[in-house]
């Protein structure tokens, strides 16, 4: 079971996130606990592969919302970075970037299942 | 010796012994000046006579002279205008170092004379040197050797540095005795007490028995400028090197025009007196038929110039006894045969340049006149008119001349002058030539009208012709010639041309008379003929004139306008090229001012650089200063924009203090620097955050401010108003800004000008101020963008006030005062020696519920105080100024601390940094610091902390009840953002309904009751349909309670473009995600309020 602490140790600004949830611990983990099935990861890594820079974007740019919103600080900086650069449609290789995003997401998400 | 107070006789002084022995004299003659009155003053030039190098020295008398031409020249570079200082040489040195006169020439180089007055970089003519000997002194010749162990007399002047020079640069040891001055050189010379004498120039001022040698050596000597008058001798010195520059020859030709006799010493050379002593007669050929030249008369004897030429050339050489005789040759080989076979002494003319003089066996003397030659040809002048060139065959001047000059033309010969214009008229040649000063009085006669006459860029030069051999004749006529001068053949020759061909004319007539009576009645039968025919063809004629005169006048107008419509393109390209550089010297003026702040509190930031605190302040200054210069940067682009009218403004939320704190930061420096007095007062502003473009507001005020400073004299004084004017309306406001100095103002005429464009901006330079120009264009061209207006108003010498008044919205970030009831009813104690700040602070803290007075300085605060104390209702608030006169905000706040409470606060308001008294404040029981100008959000926030209010709990908490039972529809499709946004609103009292995208959003709209939702957050992007499109669909909806509902926009980035296109879709608010709670809750409030 995930907690406020490990969230802490993550780089979440779990104050913040809390605040965004009026001080519900219970809300904002809930919400932390959803995360491993936000689609737009998905979304991200296939529209990469297939070189659709304006899909990716979409589903970067809305990565970015959510991750935002949930103060989750590491995840947040890396998926904007990846929106900045797919707003300008940067040609770049993506993948190391996404496989660093993605790894955060597998950690975070081990720790839920844990 | 010549005197100097002589000036009839015809000597030129040597300038060195003028300034030796005059200096000596006492006898001064009184300088008169003739004053002029224009705009630029005169310059003064010490005028001292001085035989051919300055002559006229008197009111009124006519100038001339070596220097009198140099001064005009001069002023055709430096533009001076002139008022001559007449007086005696050694007066007019004095003049000179005591800088009563600007000018004076003729002094030659003396290391301790630099002191005295300046010299040019270059020389105004040169002397020379030479060494005399007498004429019967057979022990000294050329060979310099010859002067060793001889005794040489010198004026003890700067010649004697360079006679040991040349002495010694030839290792000859003579004796050399100076003397102080040259009645004492001539003296010793003519006493045989010296062998030799070493002099200026020529030098033997009609010694017959002084003999010259050689020069050995020269000096420069200038014309020094007055000590006091660098501009002068920078002016000086342009005009020397420019003139230089133009004419490398100008000072060799001035002195060839004033001294050319400078080596016709009065002593003859040897071979000139061998050539003398061996001769009593001077046998002289001339050409016949060669006037002006030379000719037989009717009486069979000589004429032209060679009548008259040569005896006075003897009797200016001062050869009495020999006599001359003339021959007169029909061909000139002839003549020249005989001179080179000794029969003939001269020949004249002579010419053809010396290659074809040497093929003659002449010498060639120098010219006696050089006329240039003129091409007398028919039809149109080309390169083939000299293909065939005629000439007469008895002129071997002319022939060689041509030779010399045209190498490759044919010359066909003839037997005469007419010859050859006639064959020119009949086409068999294409030219001939003729002398110049014959070719006018030729060409009279009108059977040559045909012809015409182009003068060439050839002179063709008259000489004597001497054997080649004869060196004392030849350096004799030479001698001769240079004495008597050119002008002197040419007035000669004017006698002698007249009547040139009148002679032949009348001769003619006279020998005819029945053929000349009987044409003479031909020709006049043959006028009326043609009288009678002309009239008949007039009328036709006056039509076609007419006709042809219209015709003109029309390609005449045309030619006008192309040449207006030319001259116009040239006007609009200089102008632009003006606008130009006056917008380079512009930008690097605006650009100066933030780097300034930079570099200046970089180095203050080194010196503290262990102060963390400090060192954080000054890099947010530079931040602040640096952002400013990289947007100055961006301006230089936008530049054309605002010439095309193409800016935009670009608003956004601005918080006011921020900007004026800002612009503070940025001036700061600068008004420090000129030790200005600056004052900005803060009054009635009420709403701190307002909507405008923060970029181009701030470079408004920055340009007048910037303008305030740089036009205001040190230690002057500069406020800067800033009054809210409450406008009726409820979301918009108009700030006043007023920025007045004390500096040197304008004049009216600038003032009807200072906000027009920089090209037709003229009097910028004339009234003295400079750069403004364009600076207050922009300005004004922004201010007029913004909606706003500009005036200024302004007194020369008194002052300027600049007058902006701007309408702007006032910002949805606005925050709203509520009372701290803390501070309620509290007395407080404003102290500052500035009735404006007093004034504007004691409003705002009634504002909050004070009871606010004040004291303009120190000593009152204490006494204020105390009474207060005394009477038992002391202040609980007391805001001193740092810097005032006789007590300053610390020792104030010292004395108050003795017996007040600890707790209350005194807080110490200062323009500037206060790090340097931070320390020294805080021990005399200072608790806070603010800098000036203080608004209110900033009043409040520093009255707040002493009393510990925690307002943003307190607003938080009334933000959360605000909202129940309100209904919000959340368009978002991401089902995370949901559940934190639902969580987030229902906290806050919402009753919350969700719209996947934004299809499903309008559907909701447009199906629920008209006030069924109160307001809408709006996701941007979307599935299916975006936020954007939504909005608009919503705003287009027929019920107008729908159409109008508040939708605020959500995106996950606050870019400008998305809060403009948020705005274009007619929403009424943007937010960023990720959700910042107070931020959506002040949103919320502020459109359902």
């Amino acid at each position: 079971m995930i907690t406020i602490e490990m969230l802490r140790n993550f780089g979440a600004d779990t104050e913040e996130g809390l605040a965004r949830c009026y001080n519900n611990e219970a809300l904002y983990l809930k919400l932390i606990g959803m995360l491993p099935n936000e689609k737009n990861f998905d979304n991200l890594s296939a529209a990469l592969a297939a070189d659709d820079l304006d899909a990716a974007f979409e589903a970067a740019h809305a990565l970015k919302g959510v991750l935002g919103n949930l103060s989750l600080t590491p995840m947040y900086e890396k998926s904007s970075q990846i929106t900045e650069l797919l707003r300008e449609r940067t040609r770049m290789d993506y993948t190391p970037m996404l496989k660093e995003l993605l790894d955060m997401k597998e950690r975070l998400t081990a720790m839920i299942n844990d | 010796m010549t005197s100097v107070n002589n000036p009839h006789k015809k000597i030129r002084l040597p300038l060195t012994a003028i300034l030796c022995v005059l200096l000596c004299l006492a006898g001064m003659l009184p300088a008169s000046a003739s004053r002029r009155t224009t705009e630029k003053p005169p310059v003064k030039v010490g005028y001292y006579e001085n035989e051919v190098f300055q002559e006229g020295a008197e009111q009124g008398a006519v100038k001339k002279g070596y220097a009198y031409e140099y001064y005009r020249k001069l002023s055709e570079y430096t533009g001076w205008k002139y008022e001559y200082v007449y007086g005696s040489f050694s007066d007019l040195y004095q003049q000179l170092i005591d800088g009563k006169i600007d000018l004076l020439a003729g002094l030659a180089y003396k290391e301790e004379r630099k002191e005295l007055f300046g010299y040019p970089d270059e020389i105004m003519g040169s002397e020379s040197y030479n060494l005399l000997k007498h004429e019967n002194d057979n022990d000294i010749t050329m060979e310099q050797s010859t002067l060793n162990d001889k005794r040489i007399g010198v004026l003890d002047s700067a010649i004697v540095d360079v006679l040991n020079g040349f002495l010694k640069k030839h290792n000859l040891k003579a004796s050399v005795k100076k003397y102080s001055d040259y009645d004492k050189v001539y003296d010793a010379f003519d006493k045989k007490e010296v062998d030799v004498i070493a002099v200026e120039g020529d030098g033997s001022y009609g010694r017959k028995h002084a003999e010259m040698l050689y020069s050995f050596g020269s000096s420069g000597y200038y014309l020094c400028v007055n000590k006091k008058r660098p501009d002068l001798l920078r002016e000086l010195n342009t005009a020397q090197s420019t003139l230089f520059a133009e004419d490398h020859n100008y000072l060799n030709n001035l002195n060839n025009k004033y001294y050319p006799a400078s080596v016709s010493e009065r002593a003859f050379s040897q071979p000139e007196k061998d050539w003398i002593s061996s001769h009593d007669e001077l046998r002289v050929g001339y050409l016949e038929n060669y006037l002006p030249y030379s000719g037989t008369n009717d009486n069979g004897n000589v004429t032209g110039i060679v009548s008259d030429y040569v005896p006075q050339m003897l009797k200016t050489l001062g050869i009495s006894d020999i006599k001359i005789s003339y021959k007169g040759y029909d061909n000139y080989d002839k003549m020249l045969k005989d001179v080179d076979q000794q029969t003939l002494d001269l020949a004249f003319p002579v010419g053809g340049g010396s290659y074809y003089s040497e093929e003659n066996g002449i010498y060639q003397s120098k010219a006696v006149a050089a006329p240039v030659i003129e091409l007398v040809y028919k039809n149109v002048y080309n390169k083939n008119t000299v293909k065939h060139i005629a000439l007469d065959e008895s002129n071997r001047i002319k022939y060689y001349s041509v030779k010399s000059h045209y190498p490759d033309a044919d010359i066909i010969l003839y037997p005469s002058v007419e010859a050859c214009l006639d064959a020119v008229l009949a086409d068999e040649v294409d030219c001939t030539v003729l002398n110049g000063l014959r070719a006018n009085e030729y060409l009279k006669n009108s059977r040559y009208d045909k012809l015409s006459v182009q003068q060439l860029g050839i002179s063709e030069e008259h000489c004597f012709g001497v054997a080649i051999g004869n060196e004392g004749l030849l350096k004799l006529v030479n001698r001769g010639v240079t004495l008597l001068g050119t002008d002197y053949a040419q007035t000669l020759a004017a006698r002698y041309t007249s009547g040139l061909y009148n002679y032949t004319l009348l001769d003619l007539i006279g020998e005819h008379l029945v053929f000349f009576i009987s044409a003479i009645l031909l020709i006049a039968g043959l006028i009326i003929f043609l009288l009678i025919r002309s009239m008949q063809r007039k009328k036709k004629q006056i039509l076609e004139t007419e006709k042809a005169r219209v015709e003109l006048e029309e390609k005449n107008n045309e030619l006008a306008k192309n040449k207006e419509a030319l001259s116009d393109a040239l006007v609009d390209a200089e102008r632009a090229n003006r606008a130009k550089t006056a917008f380079l010297n512009n930008m690097s003026h605006d650009i100066r001012t933030p780097m300034n702040a930079i570099v200046g509190f970089t180095s203050m930031a080194e010196k503290n650089i262990n102060n963390k605190e400090l060192i954080k302040d000054y890099l947010n200054k530079i931040t602040v200063s640096s952002r400013h210069l990289l947007s100055l940067i961006n301006d230089v682009l936008d530049m054309s924009r605002i010439e095309s009218g193409k800016m935009h403004i670009d608003e956004s939320d601005v918080h006011l203090p921020d900007l004026i704190h800002d612009l503070w930061t940025i001036i700061q420096s600068n008004v420090k620097s000129k030790q200005l007095h600056m004052f900005i007062d803060i009054k009635d502003v009420r709403n701190e955050d307002i909507i405008t473009d923060k970029l181009r507001l701030n470079q408004v005020l920055l340009n007048i401010l910037g303008n305030a400073i740089k036009f205001t004299p040190n230690g002057g004084t500069i406020s800067f108003s800033i009054i809210e004017k409450a406008l009726p309306t409820e979301d918009m406001t108009d700030f006043e800004f007023r920025i007045k100095d004390n500096g040197i103002g304008m004049s009216e005429e600038f003032q009807k000008t200072i906000f027009e464009a920089f090209s037709r901006e003229k009097t910028s330079t004339v009234s003295g101020i400079q750069g403004t120009g364009l600076g207050m264009a922009i300005t004004k061209n922004i201010i007029d963008l913004m909606g706003g207006t500009i005036t200024v108003k302004s007194k020369e010498g008194v002052g300027s006030e600049f007058i902006i008044n701007l309408p702007c919205r006032i910002s949805d970030n606005s925050v709203q005062y509520e009372r701290i009831t803390e501070l309620d009813g509290l007395r407080a104690l404003v102290t500052d020696d500035d009735e404006g700040t007093c004034k504007s602070l004691c409003s705002m803290l009634s504002e909050l519920g004070m009871r606010p007075e004040s004291a303009f300085n120190g000593e009152d605060a204490v006494k204020l105080a105390a009474q207060a104390s005394e009477q038992g209702e002391k202040f609980r608030v007391y805001i001193l100024d740092m810097v005032m006169p006789d007590m300053n905000g610390i020792e104030t706040a010292r004395r108050l601390r003795s017996f007040i409470s600890d707790k209350d606060p005194i807080i110490i308001l200062t323009a500037y940094d206060w790090s340097d008294f931070e320390q020294e404040a805080r021990e005399a029981g200072v608790t806070g610091f603010c800098t000036k100008p203080m608004f209110m959000s900033e009043l409040r926030s520093t009255l707040q902390q002493p009393f510990r209010v925690d307002s943003q709990n307190s607003a938080a908490e009334q933000d959360k009840v605000d909202f129940t039972g309100k209904r919000i529809l959340l368009a978002e499709d991401n089902e995370m953002n949901q559940l934190i946004a639902v969580s987030i609103l229902e906290g806050a009292g919402f009753i919350v309904d969700i719209a996947g995208d934004g299809i499903e959003a309008v559907e909701k709209i447009t199906s629920a009751e008209p006030d069924h939702y109160d307001v809408v957050l709006m996701d941007i992007q979307m599935p299916r349909m975006d936020g954007y499109e939504a909005s608009k669909r919503i705003r287009a909806l027929d019920d107008p309670i729908k159409s109008n509902i508040p939708i605020i926009a959500v995106t996950a980035n606050a870019f400008d473009e998305d809060r403009k296109f948020a705005m274009e879709a007619g929403m009424n608010g943007h937010l960023a995600k990720p959700y910042d709670i107070p931020e959506i809750m002040k949103k919320l409030k502020k459109v359902l309020r």
